[in-house]
């Protein structure tokens, strides 16, 4: 209801306007007129009422003449049927009444307001007086029809109004009303083809033409749009598939990648009462193809192999690359080991067989680990993760093989993360500690040096040895922060040791060969901790392998000349077990050898380790290399290596390696 | 004798007082039917009038009436001349003089009695029964005590009368 009076369309407001402007005109000529009649409404009455004792005055006076009362009666009666007047009195000359008539309004008490007197007179002279009195109903009458007539005249105007209004407003905005509807047409429909017909040569037909012009510049542009969309759409399904095939499709073999690997495993582990295996194959010998044919000859072997692998599946199975030269398979629908290893088998068989790139001839086997879905896991991190271990552990068995995951596999390797991870925590909680190993002269009295030998005080399992943790540290790194820690122990108890015993002994410290860097940052460390410490010249023996120095030839010598200028002492460790190669001996600053204990072990019973033991010592101190025997646990291997003039004896029969503590307490303080 | 006298002096007494009681209404009713003649005589209209000495004469046969006429219209004009009061005799030459006519009932049967005068331009007005039926022009009559009149237009507009509508609606209208 309140939006049907709301202004809230041009049709409305057009309707108002022509309605006020008809209101406002029909009420001032209503005003006006009313105004106009009603003042001259008494004027008019009163001229009326003359006008009729006028008329009537001439037969009055006769009759009054005449003294005929009934006829003055008669005559004046009918001025009654007036309704305004109340009453009509003659009277004669001398003024009294000679006639009179009442209406019945006079006992109302209706008091007169107009009074209208007319002399009686007969040619000049006076005979009477007729007076009429009269009230307001004359003018009451006229007020009520002028208001009846006004208020009719009022509504006549403005249903007439009203109606020309609606015609008018019709006939006005038709046009313009048209045009808005086709508007809102093209704005729902979005149908720009659309035209709206002119309908006037006036304003709103010029509207109507430039609306027209408008919407065909909007078609012509949307046209233009729509196929820039188009072709724009086009490019991205073509991108879009391009990403898609990028995103999982290895470019070099063609075949699925990683992400395809990975998304089509969880699909099928989503898959309701599934069951599939996975197999992680890990080509051996890729690395020295690529390493010593170039990487493109790598390229290619990967393509053949994908090709062979791909020989080896059925349609539904799946082969992926997951980077590298590892490749994946998955075995839809496959229940039993049997059949995996089959799938292996043919795997194995289909790399037996060379492969030629380019003019070169290659041959790659295969390491294979063998996952089955559900019994080895429920997702896919697990299966992936545990197919991975079974592959190491084909690769660590000897390669060219498969191996089935098997739960002690990842026992071992769940050991082998725990280990890291306490010896990460025994360097924080400083749970190591360096034993010492005194290494005496040949005469078996004097200690000069002693080999610092690390322990591991573990909070479970006690002390442990360094052959249990030293290995997988050096593995996975934290070889180098062991081997700081070392030095750094090592230097302050040598401090220690010279200090209590007031003479030197150099305490001699392994370094592995991981240690080593071509940089030369590792002498830089032990130059500077041993300045630090002020320490004296030759109190640190450093205990290299032979095969550290193999490989390298003027950098490592010019480390090892620098540690020389520093007084810092190299030892060669587990001398005539590795690749020996006795020039370095010649051209590298060595200060002593350390003869490796398979030698020293059974020299009391066999002639061939006296000999060679013999002629080591012999070559050293021809070199002027001092030797150290190790592993000395009896008198007979002690006498015989003093009689070949060994300058030091290291060994349980001596002492075996003791905390420091011991050492101090047995060997400095004594 | 004597009671014969008395009863005698006493009827004397009783018709002196009778004529002398009616001698006194005739002379009021005279003095208002005076009246009504001057007023018939401003309401008629003289078609060719003709004026005796320049004036407007009133005759009557019966000298009475002239006299209340004298006493009560005095000093009356009637189309601007002079009223005058007239006793006539009934012959023709008389009757040149006057231009109204009263013929008084006394007078009524010497009227009837004398035919052959004319009326020519002369309003003439009775009292007596028939008097309308002899030619006359306007007749008082009684009614509920009151004059009133009846009038023959036919025979006003014979002799060359006619008279206001105005009269003409307070009178009885009497034409054949």
């Amino acid at each position: 209801m309140k939006r049907l009076f709301t202004l809230d369309t041009i049709s409305k407001k057009l309707l108002f306007i022509l309605m006020s402007v008809a209101f406002i005109s029909s009420s001032i000529v209503t005003v006006a007129f009313g105004t106009y009649e009603l003042s001259s409404a008494k004027g008019e009455q009163i001229e009326s009422l003359n006008s009729l004792s006028n008329m009537m005055s001439p037969n009055i006076a006769t009759a009054l003449i005449f003294e005929d009362l009934e006829a003055i009666q008669e005559l004046i009666k009918p001025i009654l049927t007036r309704t305004d007047v109340i009453s009509a009195i003659v009277t004669n000359r001398t003024g009294d009444i000679v006639a009179k008539t009442n209406s019945h309004m006079l006992s109302d008490n209706v008091e007169h307001a107009v009074e209208v007197k007319k002399q009686l007179t007969i040619d000049g002279n006076n005979v009477g007086e007729l007076v009429i009195y009269a009230n307001n109903s004359y003018i009451n009458n006229r007020i009520d029809f002028y208001v009846k007539f006004i208020i009719s005249l009022t509504l006549l105007s403005f249903a007439v109004s009203l109606i020309i209004s609606l015609l008018l407003r019709r006939r006005f905005l038709s046009p313009i009303l048209y045009l808005a509807q086709t508007a809102n047409d093209i704005t729902k429909s979005n149908d720009y083809s659309l035209r709206a017909e002119q309908l006037s040569n006036d304003e709103v037909g010029e509207l109507t033409v430039c609306f027209n012009d408008m919407l065909y510049t909007i078609e012509q542009r949307e046209h233009a749009l729509e196929n820039q969309v188009k072709t724009r759409t086009q490019e991205l399904e073509n991108a879009n598939s391009e990403l898609h095939r990028y995103a999982y499709q290895d470019g070099l073999t063609d075949l699925p990648n990683r992400r395809y690997f990975y998304e089509k495993i969880q699909s099928l582990i989503n898959t309701h009462n599934t069951n599939f295996a996975l197999i992680f194959i890990d080509l051996d010998g890729f690395k020295e193809v690529n390493d010593n044919l170039g990487h493109d000859y790598g390229d290619l072997l990967l393509h053949q192999v994908a090709n062979r692998l791909k020989a080896c599946i059925t349609e539904q199975d799946i082969i992926a690359r997951l980077g590298g030269d590892e490749f994946t398979l998955i075995l839809q629908n496959v229940t039993d080991l049997e059949r995996a290893a089959k799938v292996a088998n043919s795997v194995q068989h289909a790399l037996l067989t060379s492969i030629q790139v380019k003019k070169e001839t290659v041959y790659v086997t295969a390491s294979i680990g063998i996952t089955l879905y559900p019994e080895h896991g429920k997702t896919v991190e697990e299966l992936v993760k545990r197919a991975d271990q079974a592959m190491y552990l084909s690769k660590k068995k000897g390669r060219n093989r498969y191996e089935f995951f098997s739960y002690s596999i990842e026992e071992k390797a769940t050991e082998k993360r725990k280990l890291i991870e306490e010896i990460k925590l025994g360097l924080k909680e400083n749970q190591f500690e360096l034993y010492y190993q005194p290494i005496f002269s040949v005469d078996g009295k004097s200690i000069t040096k002693a080999e610092a030998l690390i322990r591991w005080n573990h909070p479970q399992k006690g002390l442990i040895g360094p052959n249990e943790f030293i290995p997988m540290a050096e593995k996975n790194g934290l070889i180098s922060d062991i081997g700081r820690w070392v030095k750094s122990q090592a230097i302050q108890d040598c401090t220690l040791f010279n200090k209590l015993s007031k003479r030197l002994i150099q305490v001699s410290v392994n370094t592995s060969p991981l240690e080593i860097d071509r940089s030369g940052e590792w002498v830089e460390q032990w130059i500077q901790a041993s300045e630090q410490f002020n320490l004296p010249g030759h109190s640190v023996l450093i205990e290299v392998t032979e095969n550290t120095l193999m490989g390298t030839d003027s950098e490592i010598k010019r480390q090892l000349k620098r540690l020389s200028e520093f007084q810092i002492d190299v030892a060669i460790d587990d001398f005539g077990v590795g690749y020996s190669s006795l020039a370095y001996l010649q051209r590298l600053d060595i200060d002593i050898l350390k003869i490796d204990r398979s030698f020293i072990k059974d020299i009391e019973k066999n002639d061939n380790s006296i000999a060679l033991v013999r002629a080591i010592i012999t070559m050293a101190h021809n070199l002027n290399v001092e030797v150290v025997a190790e592993g000395v646990e009896k008198q007979e291997q002690y006498m015989l290596l003093k009689q070949m003039q060994c300058d030091y004896i290291q060994g349980y029969y001596f002492s075996k390696p003791v905390s420091k503590k011991v050492f101090v307490s047995e060997f400095i303080e004594e | 004798m004597q009671l014969l006298k008395l009863l005698l002096n006493g009827l004397l007494i009783t018709l002196t007082l009778f004529f002398s009681a009616n001698s006194a209404a005739t002379e009021k009713e005279y003095m208002l039917k005076a009246g009504f003649l001057y007023n018939f005589a401003r309401f008629a209209n003289w078609v060719t009038p003709t004026y005796h000495s320049n004036n407007f004469t009133l005759c009557s046969p019966d000298e009475t009436f002239i006299n209340i006429a004298d006493v009560a219209l005095t000093k009356r004009s009637i189309k601007k001349r002079p009223l005058v009061n007239k006793h006539i005799s009934l012959n023709s030459s008389s009757l040149t003089q006057c231009n109204m006519v009263f013929i008084t009932s006394k007078t009524y049967q010497d009227w009837v009695n004398t035919p052959g005068l004319t009326y020519q331009n002369i309003l003439l007005v009775g009292e007596s029964d028939g008097f309308i039926e002899n030619n006359g022009h306007i007749r008082f009559f009684l009614s509920s005590g009151k004059v009133r009149f009846e009038i023959s237009p036919n025979n006003l507009k014979s002799n060359g009368l006619t008279i206001s509508s105005k009269v003409l609606r307070l009178a009885r209208i009497v034409d054949s």
